[in-house]
This record gives structure tokens, sequence and C-alpha cells, in this order.
């Protein structure tokens, strides 16, 4: 009877100890690669050889990829701009808070490209199928064009990731030399007039339009800067404010949206005196240029804003 | 005219019962409803007042229909005191009696008319509660809650007040002072009194008409001297007592009885066909089976032998056993198994079954001396 | 309690309610994120011009304030009819399934329909209403029992409150835009927003004081109520959906505002008693007070960003009600 209870102990003790070191292999495998990438959360990754094989969990991770001409095996679920068309093909992995495991385990990648801080959590599950989560932000024209050059250094394609960029600035750069007449004060926000948060300049839409050249009455407030993107601002401020812009970004259709938004505008006695409203100022933008990471195509955000805050 | 009386009245909700109920609740008099736990006594009344509804039968209160009255109206015709304690909101007495007003005040009205204030005191003077008018309800013992409830219903004002065991969670002192009150409210006002009572004496000192209810059925009804009998006694609430009178007092004294316990019966039938004509050689073998008479819990054994089948004869032997256990006690038995030794089967019996069946009896046995008096009634 | 300190308390809070409102009123107007100095409010409320400070206090804190002491009126107005219709001093509005209604039309129009997004307040509305006429049908059993209703009003808002988060869920991208409404809040509020809740507002507090005589029988049980002549079951109907009118106008215009209409008529009731001649005024004018000073402070506490009223509502309502119950719990 000992001899048995010894010997399972023996055989349990060589089981548990392999499985520890089946969890090592991963984290070792670094030391001999070829391609090191630092992600946005300070993670170094290793990889033998250059990706082949790449899911994005965001649409501007996509579209960054497809610009570069990696292989782009998978993207979220969403109805894809006229301008990425050819990736109709490309496998669908559900949307980028709720990824679907299964269909990524399917698609083999080499890397998968996520959202800091959305994604962190599915870390541990990326690596469980084998594959690498590289994590990036987007709250800004900066960290998008951070995102081009890190994802050309890891295809190997840093030429045409710096041409990309280039493009994007200079385009900035023309913004910034001519400055738009009168400095026209903007409100953006997210939602509806009876329910809206307002979006700060720590957004990805209230950088695009600072740098288009508008100025976010949001942008008056210190104590803003501490907040995340979003936040409820007081309606009074809004008024004292007078904006003459009002940019609201949703996820409606925008044609349809736009009259129901301009009707409660209308009839609501705290904006129907706001120069904006009063003018007829107020648009709605795309969400697919706003709101969520437009990747590459941040430079048509650039032009649409800079384009509605030139019109009158 | 009566106050209210009630034709065929029939209903059944689960535990429930009432079958084909005609009460009479003569007009100006106290009546006592009186039976044992289950009768119907509550039910009945609030069929009466309308809290429930029967499935035949047909209620009148003065004469009229009771659907005929409408709600409000009926409030101020007939008054209830419910035995349950229902959830009493923070309030004070007087404000609890003010409640009462609610069928004679109109839905806007905010004062008190001087009728309304000059009634709540009246109901507070009869029930003896005048010096608590200001304090909280909670805060009182449980006679004077009961007390200041029936102040409630009194202040309703009605002919006819229906109260649903008034007294049975008071003192004696209590009880006594409610019983007064009823009395002298029915000797000034004329208001027909209807009370479910478990004191039979009580019931009996205080009402002028009294009603038995057993099973869902009137057992009796009449005046109280008529009603309560050795025979009432043994028949509604299955006891055994002496019955006098001392004046309007019965007075009611129990014999005690021994403790009866329920008992189960088991009884096995073991009935076997026999080639026709061998019958006897069956019955026979169980003539010859051992001391089952010793055993213990063995209530008796019958044998039965249907002898006019015309393929077979029958066989049946009953045994009556206090248990199963008892039973298999038996065939345990050194006894049992030495006369079923040989273990094959008599060729003359073509087949064999056994089947248990349990009874409940409960034995009351009639003794010569309760023979005797039933015949002297 | 005696009924000495009784009645000295009922003089006194229904002395202080009233100053309380209106204290309320005046406060909500001076007080904002903008400064805006005494002599141009009254300027903006006697000889309305164009300017910045006339409509910040005239088109937004008037209205405001106004919405939010209608909405605390009739929170809590539904909230005392219902503790008495149920016989349970811990009932609120959502237990008829009126905040899980209302939110879950608000979801599916912000996030499914926003081109609709004006019909807003009459689809919370109509959500709110909807859902507390299922809870009671389901109930029914030729009659409608407290116990009844509370137990299809927990079946019902559990199965909405799942529909709701799988909507927002599913479209996680989106939920943004609702969460302001979702704790409730006056931010952007105006004319036509009180001019919507108004009529309704009205109505119910008006038949709020008509329903004080039968809550108050209510109280003492369905028989004793039966047999005073009242007709208990079409009462409990026509109550229950006086107070699903009440909390859906509210909720409608101001989001999902939990937690007045169960602390404000019940820390009354610990106060003053059980009789709804003086509870139903008291809890209305209390409740009143409540929203609108509660809306001023969550407006101006963190300038230029709003905090949902709700949320500050319940952050510092819950540590004054279990004060109050402490302080009066050996009375009962």
């Amino acid at each position: 009877m000992r001899n048995r209870l010894s010997l399972l102990a023996a055989i349990l003790a060589i089981i548990v100890i392999s499985c520890c070191a089946c969890g090592n292999t991963s984290s070792t495998a670094q030391a001999g690669s070829q391609l090191t990438i630092k992600d946005s959360t300070g993670r170094n990754l290793g990889f033998n050889h250059v990706p082949e094989r790449i899911v994005a969990l965001g649409n501007g991770e996509a579209n960054i990829i497809h610009a570069l001409g990696g292989n782009l095996v998978g993207r979220p679920t969403s109805e894809l701009p006229q301008s990425l068309e050819a990736l109709s093909n490309v496998k669908q992995i559900g949307t980028a808070h709720e990824v679907d495991l299964e269909k990524i385990t399917l698609l083999h990648p080499d890397v998968v490209l996520g959202n800091n801080p959305m994604n962190t959590k599915d870390i541990p599950t990326i690596e469980s199928i084998g594959s690498k989560m590289l994590l990036t932000s987007a709250n800004s024209v900066q960290e998008i064009t951070q995102q081009i050059q890190l994802f050309g250094k890891l295809l190997q394609k840093e030429d045409r990731a710096n041409e990309l960029v280039e493009q994007i600035n200079s385009q900035l750069a023309e913004y910034k030399s001519a400055a738009i007449a009168n400095s026209p004060k903007v409100l953006l926000v997210y939602g509806a007039p009876g329910t809206f948060m307002a979006a700060l300049p720590s957004s990805l839409g209230g950088n695009i339009l600072e740098l288009a050249g508008g100025v976010n009455i949001a942008a008056d407030y210190p104590r803003l800067q501490s907040y995340p993107q979003y936040a409820q601002l007081s309606n009074e401020r809004i008024v004292q404010a007078n904006p003459q812009y009002i940019f609201i970004m949703t996820h409606g259709d925008a044609e349809q949206v736009k009259e129901s938004f301009l009707k409660e505008m209308a009839d609501n006695a705290a904006w129907n005196k706001v120069d904006a409203v009063k003018l007829g100022h107020v648009e709605i933008l795309p969400n697919d240029l706003f709101g969520t990471n437009p990747g590459t195509r941040v430079m048509e955000a650039l032009t649409l804003m800079r384009d509605q805050l030139s019109a009158s | 005219m009566t106050a209210a009386e009630t034709k065929g009245l029939t209903l059944e909700r689960g535990m429930f019962k009432l079958t084909d109920v005609n009460a009479i609740i003569p007009n100006g008099k106290i009546t006592a409803i009186v039976g044992p736990n289950g009768s119907g006594k509550s039910t009945l009344l609030s069929l009466i007042t309308g809290l429930s509804s029967p499935d035949e039968g047909s209620i009148t209160i003065l004469g009229k229909p009771a659907e005929h009255y409408s709600r409000a109206d009926f409030a101020r015709t007939v008054s209830m005191l419910p035995q349950s304690k229902e959830f009493m909101p923070n309030v004070t007495v007087r404000e609890l009696i003010e409640y009462g007003r609610s069928p004679h005040r109109s839905m806007f009205s905010q004062r008190l008319s001087k009728e309304d204030q000059d009634v709540i005191e009246w109901a507070m003077r009869l029930m003896r509660i005048r010096r608590h008018d200001d304090r909280m309800f909670h805060t009182l013992s449980g006679g004077e809650q009961q007390k200041a409830r029936i102040a409630m219903a009194l202040a309703q004002r009605t002919g006819l007040l229906l109260l649903d065991e008034p007294t049975t969670y008071l003192d004696i002192a209590h009880q006594l002072e409610v019983l007064e009150a009823l009395v002298s409210l029915n000797r000034q006002q004329q208001t027909t009194v209807v009370m479910v009572l478990h004191d039979l004496q009580q019931a009996a000192a205080y009402c002028d008409h009294m009603i038995a209810m057993k099973d869902g059925e009137i057992h009796s009804a009449g005046d109280p001297r008529t009603v309560i009998t050795k025979g009432f006694m043994r028949e509604v609430y299955e006891l055994e007592a002496k019955v006098s009178f001392d004046g309007h007092y019965p007075i009611i004294i129990p014999v005690r009885k021994q403790n009866e316990e329920e008992q189960t019966m088991i009884i096995v039938t073991n009935t076997s066909q026999i080639v026709k004509g061998s019958g006897d050689k069956l019955v026979e073998r169980f003539d010859r089976i051992g001391k089952v008479e010793q055993m213990e819990g063995f209530l008796g054994l019958e044998v039965l032998w249907t002898q006019n089948l015309k393929e077979y004869d029958e066989v049946a032997v009953v045994t009556r056993w206090t248990s199963k256990d008892a039973f298999q006690a038996w065939t345990k038995s050194e006894a049992f198994r030495e006369s079923h030794k040989h273990r094959n089967i008599p060729d003359y019996i073509l087949d064999n079954k056994i089947t248990f069946q349990e009874v409940k009896i409960k034995r009351n046995p009639i003794t010569e001396a309760a023979l005797g008096e039933t015949a002297a009634q | 309690m005696n009924i000495k300190q009784r009645t000295k308390r009922r003089k006194l809070v229904l002395l202080i309610a009233p100053i309380l409102v209106i204290a309320s009123l005046l406060l909500g107007l001076m007080a904002g994120s903008v400064p805006v100095a005494l002599v141009d409010i009254w300027h903006a409320l006697t000889a309305r011009g164009d300017s910045p400070q006339d409509t910040i206090v005239f088109d937004l804190r008037l209205p405001r304030v106004l919405i939010g002491l209608l909405t605390g009126a009739c929170l809590a107005a539904s909230g005392a009819i219902l503790q008495g219709v149920m016989r349970n001093p811990l009932a609120d509005p959502g237990v008829i399934g009126v905040s899980s209604g209302a939110g879950l039309a608000a979801v599916i129009t912000m996030v499914l329909l926003p081109q609709l997004s004006y019909l807003l307040p009459a689809a919370a509305f109509l959500g709110a209403l909807v859902s507390s006429v299922i809870i009671y049908s389901l109930s029914w059993d030729k009659g409608a029992s407290p116990g009844k209703i509370v137990l299809a009003g927990i079946a019902l808002n559990a199965l909405i409150g799942a529909i709701m988060n799988g909507v927002m869920v599913m479209y996680s991208d989106r939920i943004q835009a609702v969460l302001p409404w979702l704790s409730g809040g006056l931010n952007g509020r105006s004319w036509h927003h009180l001019s919507f809740m108004l009529p309704y507002a009205l109505v119910g507090l008006v038949l709020s004081f008509l329903a004080i005589k039968p809550v108050n029988l209510l109280m003492l049980g369905d028989d004793s109520a039966k047999l005073l002549g009242q007709k208990v079951e079409l009462q409990r109907m026509l109550l229950i959906l006086l107070a699903s009118l009440l909390a859906g106008t509210a909720v409608s215009v101001a989001g999902l505002i939990g937690f007045v209409g169960l602390i404000v008529p019940h820390a009354i009731r610990l106060m003053i008693g059980d009789d709804y001649r003086f509870l139903m005024p008291a809890s209305i004018l209390g409740g009143a007070a409540l929203v609108a000073l509660a809306d001023t402070a969550a407006r101006t506490v963190l300038d230029p960003v709003e905090l949902p009223v709700g949320i500050l509502l319940a952050v510092l309502g819950a540590p004054f009600f279990l004060y109050l119950l402490r302080k009066r719990s050996n009375w009962r």
C-alpha cells in the first residue's frame, strides 16, 4: 500500500513540475528572438520573424496595417468605410469590447493588436493561445503617429511608416502656420443634447479639433486637465463660453440624427441662445473618423474638421 | 324582520368548508355562534360581511339582499371586528376610532363634524377607554387594544355588529368588561350583536340566541338552555360532560376521558386459489399455524372459504395487526417457519396472493352506561 | 413618541417644509457654476434681455430648479403612496417597475434609435407606465395583494434589467450616451422639459391629496378597509397607477433618480407618524426641496463638471437616513 502511494505522489510531482516548466517556456523565448517591440504599456514583445498573420481589435489598427501592406487576417466586427473595402474578406472577430477568442484562435495570429487599457485584461488569454498581444492607444494624433511607427517597426516596413507620418505631419504644419481667422470656439460633444458628454482636449476628437485650428471651450478649465477624455460640462459654462460651433459625435446615421438633434436644440432654451445654434453651425461628425481611432484616415478627419471651421 | 339571514350558503376553500347553511340572526338581540375549531364560524361571519363570496346561496341583511347594498351603505349597516390583528398604523386611540367614522364622511371632508365627535366620545365611554384617548395605540395592553378596536367598529353606528372572537386573548376582567359593554350597547341602542365565542358558558350567559356549528353545518340554534345539552356536548364537541343550569348560567362539567391514542391497523390478506373441493385442506393447514395468538400486536385472525366460484375454491386468511413490523415478526418466528418447513407448495394450491392494507381506526367503545343514558335523553 | 411630541414635530415640519422649498428655489437661482450678481438675477427675472447672464438665470437656472422641485415632489408622493398601499415602509417606485421600464426605453432610444432622441422624455414616460401595468397584471388573481405585486415586480425588474444590460454590452461603444441619463441628472433641462412634465405632475400631485383618505384606510388592512366601506381592489389599482404616473413623470425628464421615493416619505414618517393628512404634504414639500438643493449642489461642487444628482443624493442621503433610523428606533 505504502509503495503505491509514494509512486502516485512521485508521478503527481513530475506532472506538476513539467506543467510549471511548460508555463515558463513562452517567456524564455524572447532571449533568442530577432525582433523586440515595446508596446505602450512598457512590455517588451519578442518575435522570431516578422509577423505574417495579424489580427487587429480596432478599426484604426486594421487601417494602419493595411496601409503598411501587412497581412491582416482578422478585424473587428463593424461596417467598413469605403476606403477599406479591400478588407471585406478579412475575418471578423467580434467587437473591440468583446473579442471572440475562438475565431481569433482559428486564425493562428502571430500578433494581436489591442487597445490600452481596454484590452489589458485580455493579455493572458491571447498568450494562452500561443500569440502575443501588442497594446497601444490613440487618444491623440501624436499617439496615432506613434502607432504607425511602431507597427512599421513590427512589420519591418519603417520606410512606408515614415512616409505616412510625414504626410500627417506636413498637414499639421500647414494648419499650424495658417491659423483660422477669429480662432473659432467649439463645443465638441458625444451624445444627444439631452444627455451629452463634452469631449475634452485629452480625447482624440479634442486633439483633432485643436490641431485643425479650433478652440475647445472645455480647454479653459485647468481642473479638467486631470479628467479622462469626456466629462459632463455645466450648461451655464457653455452659455457663458458661447461657442460658435457645436460638433456632435454620435453613433447613429449622421443625416437622420442631425435632424433630431437640431430639433432638440432649437426647442431647448438652454441651447438655442448659443451662437452656434443661432447661426446654424451645428454639425454631426462621422463616427468612423471621430470617436474611434481612424488610423491613417486621421488625415481625412483633420481635413474635415478644418473645412468645417473655415466654412463660414 | 331578521337582522340577517342566510339561505343555502355553501363555500369550499381548501380548509374552510360550509355546507348549505341556513342561519337566522334575530333582530335586536345578542346572538352567540359557538362550535369547535374549524367548524366554520369565522367563515360564516366573513360571508355575512361580504369579505368573502359564497359558492352558492344567498345572504339577506335587514330584509334586503346583500348585493343590493353599495359598499358605503353596507358599511353603515353592518360592522365587524375581525379576528386577525392586521398592521396597526402609528396613531392614537382617538384617531383609530375616527377611522370608524369614514363610511359617514365624504371623500373631501377634512374636519370631523360635531356628530362625528359625539359618536367617538360615546364609543370611547361605552368601552371605558376614554382616559386613553390620546395615547398611541401600540402602547396599550392587549385588552385595551381590543376595546379600542371594538370602539372603532362601534363608531360606524351600524344596526348590526359582528365580532369574531372578541374575548379570546383577554384576561377574565377584560372579557367581562367587553361582554358587559356589548350588552349595554344592545339594551341602549337595540343594536343586533353577533359574536363568535369559545367560552360556552360566557356565550350562554350573555346571549339571547345561540347558533352551534360543526363541520361547516349548523347543528342547532335557539335559546341557549335548549341548545346546550349533554347530547349537544357529545355531538358537537365530542365530549362527555354533565350539563345543568343555574338560572341563565350553564354549568358544564366535562368528564375526564382516558388518553385515547389514535391507532392504525394493518390487515394482511393471504388469498389462495385452491383446486375445487380441496379448500378444506388449506383451512386445516391454517388451523395448525402455530402460536399466532401469542404474537405481540396481533389483533385477530379470520379464515374465509368461498365455495361457489366455478373453477376453483378461494380461501382467504385475514390477520390483523397493530403494525407491519408485528406481522413481519410473526413471519420470522420459529413457529411460523416450522409450519412452513416443507418448501414445496402443495399441489392443491393453484395461486397465492398476499395484500396489505392500512386502516386508520379510532375506537370509541360504546359503554353500557352511555347506552343507558342515551336512552334516557 | 407621545402625542405631545408628535404634535410639536408636526407643526415644526409643516412650518419648515414650505420655507425649505422657497429657500431651495432662491438658492438654485443664486448659485451656479457661473457667478451672477444678485442685481443681475433680479434683472433677468423682471426685465429679461439677451445677455448670457439673462439666459443663464432665466433659461438655465429657473426652469432647472422648477424641474428639480417638481421631480422631487412627484417622486416623494409616489413613494408615500406606494408605502401606504403596500403597507410596507420600505416600498419605493422601483418596486412597481417604473425605473426599469423607463431605463429600458431610454437605453433603446439612445443606443438603437438616436434619430428619435428628441422623443426621449415621452419614451421614458411610456416605458415607466407600461412596465408598471405589466407588473400589476402579472400579480392579478381576483385582486392584487401587495405580496404578489412585489414578487411580480422583482421578476420583471430582473428581466428588464437583463435586457438593458444586454443592449449596453452589445453596443458597448455607444453607452457613453446613456450613462448620464441612467445616473439621473438635470443637466441641459429647460423650459420645454418643464412644459412636458408640468401637466402630468400637477394632475398627479393634486390626485395625491385625494389619495390621502383611501391610503389611510388601506393601511388598516384589506379586511378592515373593506368593512369601512372601501372598494379595496379598485382603490389599490388606481393608487398604483397614480404612483407610476408620478414616478414616470419624474423619471422621464430627470433620468433614474432613486432614493427620494424611498427615503423622504420614510424619514418624514419616522418624525411625524403614519397619518397621511400630514405625511403626504410633508413628503411632497420635503422631496421637492431635497432634489432642488441636491441639484444645485451637484452642479456647483465640481465646477465646471456636473455630478449626476442621483449619485449625490445617494452619497449624502444614505448616512443621514441611517442616523435618523438609529435616533428614532426606540420609539416604535
